[in-house]
C-alpha cells in the first residue's frame, strides 16, 4: 500500500460513513484517525446525538466484529472479558473452558463506560493496552485490529465512576460529539424517520486496516516537528523546565509520554490522510487537542474556575513557539 | 528549481530581508529617540537640530543593513523554516533537509523526495519573499513628527522650565538688537554708511529672526555666528582699504581712532588755510613746515602712503618757497585724511555691531549652559584708584583737590586746543569739555560693578557724538551701579547738575 491508496481508501470511507452519519465531521475525522493509529476512543456526548450509530457504522464499513458492552453498576469483570465456566459432557466429564466475553471483538462499543465500577473499567485495561485478556492465567490474545470506543455523558454525573487517570491515558482521542446543528437534525429527519434507511457497505477489512496502520508508521516526521510534539507536552508540566503560562496556572499535572506518542502517530494518520509522507507542525496543532485535553490533570483552582481542558490545551499550542530545523525554535 | 537551489536562494534572500528589517528598525528607533529628543528641548534646553536626526537615523540604518547583511546569515534549517511558512509548504522543506542529511529513513521517502521537489518547483521566492517595507508607515510618521516638529513646533518650551528660560534669553537678544538695528540704521542713513546700513538691515532681519518663538538658541547662536562672520568680512574689506589710504596696521585693526585722524586733517585745514591767506616769512613758514613734519611724525600714517608722501610735498614745497604746491599739497593730504577718517569711522562702528553679535551670542550660550548672569559675567568691574574715603555728608569744595571732581578730557593734537567743527549728529551740550579727564572717587560698595567706554569730542562745545537711545541693558546696569555704590555728596550735586544741563538747549 502507498501514499495514494491509503488516501483513496480514506476517502471512500468516509463517503461510506457520510452516507449514515450525519455531520460530526471533526468527531468522524477523530474516530477513524485514531482507529488508523490503532489507538482507542473516549466519546464524550449527551445520548441521542449519533455515537453508537457512528460507531456500529465503522464497523461495519471497516467490515470489522463489533460488540456493544452497556456498562452498569453492577456489571461484573467477567461480563467484559469473559469466564471459565464447568461444562459437563453426556458422559459425566466436567471441565472448565472458557467462554470469551464481548470483549471478543474488533470494535467494542463501551456504552456510559463511566456508569461501571473502577473494577470492571480496569478489567478493560488489559485488552486496550497488550491486546489480550488473562483470565485464570491464561492469556487469550485479542483479534486485531482491535479497538474500543467508550462513550460516557458529561451530564449525568450522579451514581457514575469516573475514569481513573491511568484508565483515561490509554484513550488515544477523547472526542466530543457536540449536539448537532438544525441542518443537521432535519438530515437526519430526514434519513431515519422514512421508508428507506440508508445502508453502507463495507470497504475495507481487517487486514486492509491493519495496513494502513502500519502504513501510518512510515510517515516521515522530521527531528524538528519532534521536537516541537514534545515541547507541547513538556508545556503542560506546571513543574517541568518550560511550562506554558496557562499550564501554570490551571494544571496539577500534564500529559504523558504516552500523550506524545498518540499526539505524534495521530499527526501521522491525518498527513496521510491528507496525501502526504511527512508530518508537518499543522497535523500536529490539530491533532493536539483531541490527544491532550483527558490527559490534563486540573488543579482545585481550575475546577473552581470552570476552565475547561480544551482551553489550556488551546493556550498552549499558542504559546508554544514552532520548532526550526536549525536553531529549534522560531527566529 | 530543485529543493537545493531554492534553500540558496532562499538564504539570499532573507539575508536581503534581515537588512532591511534591521534597516527598518533602526530607522523608527533612531527617529522614535531624536523625536523624544525633540520633546526634551521644551524642558531641558540643549542643541538638536534636524539634520543631526535624520543623519543619525540613516546612519543608523545603514550600519544595521550592513551588519545584518554579513553577519545574520540564516542558516539552511531557518531558511526552510520560512519557506514552509511562507508558501504553505507544511515542513516539506524542513523534512526534505532532515532527509539529506541522513536523519530519516522510510520506504514512503521516494514518495516524499518526489512530492518535496515537486513543491519546490512550484514555488516563486521572489513571491513568497516580498521585499517588503512592513514598517513604513512607521517610519514615515515618525519622520513627518520630526519634520513636523523642526517646522513648526520648534522652540515651544514648558513653563517654569530651563528651556524657557534660554528661550526668554533669546527673545530678550532678539529684543535687544532690533533697537540697536533701527539706531544703527538710522546712523548709517544719515551719515551714508553703506557697509554700516547694510550690517545694521542685517542685525535687524536678525533681531527679526531671533524674536520669532520658532528659534531655538542653537539655531540663534549658529545664525549669529554667521552675522557675525558677514560683518567681520566687512570690517576687514574697510580696514583694508584704510590700510591702503595710510592707516597703520596693527594686529587687531587699525591703531589710531579716526577721531586722531579727523583732528589732524582739521589741523592740516588750518594749515592750509594759513597757507592761502596770510603772507608768511621765511621764519613761519619754516614755522609752518616744522608743524607739518611733527604732524607727519605723529601722525602714524605710514610712510609711502599717499597722505604722507603728500605731507612730505608740502614740506618740501615749503622748503623751497612754493607756497602754491604746498597748499595742493596739503589739501591732496587733508583729503586723504577725511576719506580715511570716514573708513574707519565705518569700520569702527562694524565693530560695535560684531561685538553686539557676539555678546548676544555669548548671552545666549551663557543661559544655555546655565552660567551666571550673561549681561553682568560679560563685563569686568571697575578698577578703582585708592583714594580717601570721603566722609560722609561732605561737600564738595572747589579749592581742595581731595573733594574737587575731576574735569572732563581734553581732545585734540594740544590739551586744550582742539575743536569740533563738524556736526555729525545731533548736538548736545557738554559741560566742562576744557577740564581734566574725569573721574569718581568713594568707597565701592556692595553689589555688582560695571564699566563702559565712552567716546567724547575732543573740545569743549557741543559734542559731536549723536544722542542715541540707550540698550536697556545700559540703563539697568547703570541703575544698579547707582544703587550699589554710595556716592559722596558733592559728586552727586555734580551729577545733578550734568544732567540738568543736558536738558538746556545748545548754546
Amino acid at each position: 500500500m502507498d501514499v495514494g491508496e491509503f488516501h483513496a481508501l480514506y476517502q471512500r470511507i468516509r463517503s461510506e460513513l457520510a452516507r449514515v452519519v450525519v455531520g460530526h465531521e471533526e468527531v468522524v475525522e477523530g474516530v477513524l484517525l485514531a482507529v488508523l493509529s490503532g489507538g482507542h476512543v473516549l466519546l464524550e456526548g449527551v445520548p441521542g446525538v449519533g455515537k453508537t450509530l457512528l460507531v456500529k457504522t465503522l464497523a461495519r464499513v471497516l467490515d470489522l466484529k463489533f460488540s456493544r458492552i452497556q456498562f452498569t453498576p453492577d456489571l461484573m469483570p467477567a461480563d467484559v472479558v469473559g469466564t471459565n465456566v464447568l461444562v459437563q459432557d453426556a458422559e459425566g466429564r466436567r471441565w472448565l473452558t472458557f467462554q470469551r466475553g464481548p470483549i471478543f471483538s474488533q470494535i467494542v462499543l463501551a456504552d456510559e463506560i463511566n456508569r461501571a465500577t473502577p473494577k470492571t473499567q480496569s478489567a478493560l485495561l488489559e485488552a486496550m493496552q497488550e491486546g489480550a485478556v488473562t483470565v485464570a492465567g491464561v492469556s487469550y490474545p485479542l483479534e486485531r485490529p482491535f479497538f474500543v470506543l467508550a462513550t460516557q455523558n458529561p451530564i449525568e454525573m450522579e451514581g457514575t465512576y469516573p475514569l481513573p487517570e491511568a484508565q483515561l491515558d490509554r484513550f488515544l482521542f477523547k472526542l466530543r460529539v457536540p449536539f448537532p446543528d438544525t441542518q443537521a437534525v432535519v438530515e437526519i429527519l430526514e434519513r431515519t424517520t422514512g421508508a428507506q434507511v440508508p445502508e453502507v457497505q463495507p470497504v475495507v477489512d481487517a487486514d486492509t486496516v491493519l495496513q494502513m496502520q502500519a502504513l501510518v508508521r512510515e510517515v516521515l516526521c522530521a527531528p524538528h516537528v519532534q521536537a516541537y510534539v514534545a515541547r507541547l507536552v513538556e508545556a503542560t508540566h506546571p513543574q517541568g523546565p518550560r511550562p506554558a503560562r496557562a499550564a501554570k496556572r490551571w494544571v496539577r499535572y500534564g500529559a504523558s509520554p504516552r500523550g506524545a506518542q498518540a499526539l505524534l502517530l495521530a499527526a501521522k494518520a491525518r498527513a496521510l490522510m491528507r496525501g502526504r509522507a511527512h508530518v508537518s507542525t499543522e497535523d500536529v496543532q490539530a491533532a493536539a487537542l483531541p490527544s491532550l485535553r483527558h490527559r490534563l490533570l486540573l488543579n482545585f483552582e481550575a475546577e473552581a474556575e470552570g476552565i475547561d481542558p480544551d482551553q489550556v490545551v488551546r493556550e498552549v499550542v499558542e504559546e508554544v513557539p514552532e520548532a526550526t530545523p536549525a536553531a529549534g525554535t522560531r527566529p | 528549481m530543485e529543493p537545493e537551489r531554492l534553500l540558496r536562494a532562499v538564504r539570499r534572500r532573507l539575508r536581503g530581508l534581515s537588512a532591511i528589517r534591521a534597516a527598518q528598525d533602526a530607522l523608527v528607533a533612531t527617529l522614535a529617540a531624536g523625536f523624544l529628543a525633540q520633546l526634551g528641548t521644551s524642558v531641558v534646553p540643549y542643541p538638536l537640530r534636524l539634520e543631526w536626526v535624520l543623519g543619525s537615523a540613516g546612519l543608523a540604518a545603514a550600519i544595521a543593513a550592513a551588519v545584518a547583511a554579513l553577519w545574520r546569515v540564516p542558516p539552511p534549517g531557518v531558511a526552510a523554516h520560512h519557506l514552509d511558512r511562507a508558501c504553505g509548504l507544511q515542513d516539506r522543506m524542513s523534512t526534505w533537509l532532515a532527509v539529506r542529511e541522513g536523519k530519516l529513513s522510510s520506504r514512503l521517502l521516494d514518495r516524499f523526495l518526489e512530492d518535496a521537489s515537486q513543491a519546490a518547483r512550484g514555488v516563486r521566492v521572489r513571491e513568497a519573499l516580498p521585499l517588503r517595507l512592513d514598517r513604513w508607515r512607521w517610519v514615515a510618521a515618525l519622520t513627518a513628527c520630526v519634520v513636523a516638529w523642526d517646522l513648526w513646533l520648534s522652540g515651544t518650551t514648558l513653563p517654569h522650565t530651563a528651556a524657557r528660560r534660554v528661550a526668554e534669553a533669546v527673545r530678550r537678544e532678539g529684543q535687544r538688537l532690533g533697537e540697536l538695528g533701527r539706531v544703527w540704521e538710522l546712523q548709517a542713513r544719515a551719515r551714508g554708511f553703506g557697509e554700516v546700513l547694510k550690517s545694521a538691515q542685517a542685525v535687524q532681519r536678525m533681531a527679526r529672526q531671533l524674536a520669532s518663538p520658532r528659534t531655538t538658541a542653537d539655531r540663534a547662536r549658529q545664525e549669529l555666528g554667521e552675522l557675525r562672520g558677514q560683518v567681520r568680512s566687512a570690517r576687514e574689506r574697510l580696514h583694508g582699504q584704510a590700510v591702503g589710504f595710510g592707516a597703520p596696521a596693527g594686529p587687531e585693526g587699525p591703531e589710531l581712532e579716526p577721531w586722531a585722524f579727523r583732528a589732524l586733517e582739521q589741523e592740516l585745514a588750518r594749515l592750509g588755510r594759513a597757507l592761502e591767506e596770510v603772507a608768511l616769512s621765511p621764519e613761519q613758514a619754516q614755522q609752518v613746515r616744522r608743524v607739518l613734519s611733527r604732524l607727519q611724525a605723529t601722525s602714524g600714517l605710514q610712510p609711502g602712503s599717499p597722505a604722507h608722501r603728500a605731507l612730505q610735498q608740502a614740506q618740501a614745497r615749503l622748503q623751497a618757497g612754493d607756497r602754491g604746491n604746498a597748499r595742493e599739497a596739503v589739501r591732496r593730504a587733508q583729503e586723504v585724511l577725511r576719506e580715511l577718517a570716514r573708513l574707519l569711522e565705518e569700520e569702527g562702528m562694524l565693530a560695535a555691531h560684531q561685538r553686539e553679535v557676539e555678546a548676544s551670542s555669548l548671552n545666549i550660550g551663557r543661559a544655555l549652559h546655565g552660567g551666571p548672569d550673561p549681561e553682568a559675567a560679560q563685563e569686568r568691574p571697575i578698577a578703582y584708584p585708592a583714594m580717601p574715603r570721603n566722609q560722609p555728608g561732605s561737600a564738595a569744595n572747589p579749592e581742595d583737590p581731595e573733594t574737587r571732581p575731576w574735569e572732563g578730557p581734553q581732545y585734540g593734537l594740544e590739551p586744550g586746543g582742539g575743536h569740533v567743527t563738524e556736526k555729525l549728529g545731533p548736538a548736545t551740550p557738554r559741560l566742562g569739555g576744557q577740564r581734566r579727564p574725569e573721574s569718581l572717587r568713594g568707597e565701592v560698595g556692595e553689589g555688582k560693578v560695571y564699566s563702559a567706554r565712552l567716546s567724547a569730542p575732543a573740545s569743549a562745545g557741543p559734542a559731536r557724538t549723536p544722542l542715541v537711545p540707550l540698550p536697556a541693558r545700559v540703563v539697568r546696569q547703570t541703575d544698579e551701579v547707582l544703587r550699589a555704590q554710595r556716592i559722596p555728596g558733592p559728586y552727586r550735586e555734580w551729577v545733578r547738575r550734568y544732567f540738568t544741563g543736558l536738558g538746556q538747549p545748545s548754546p
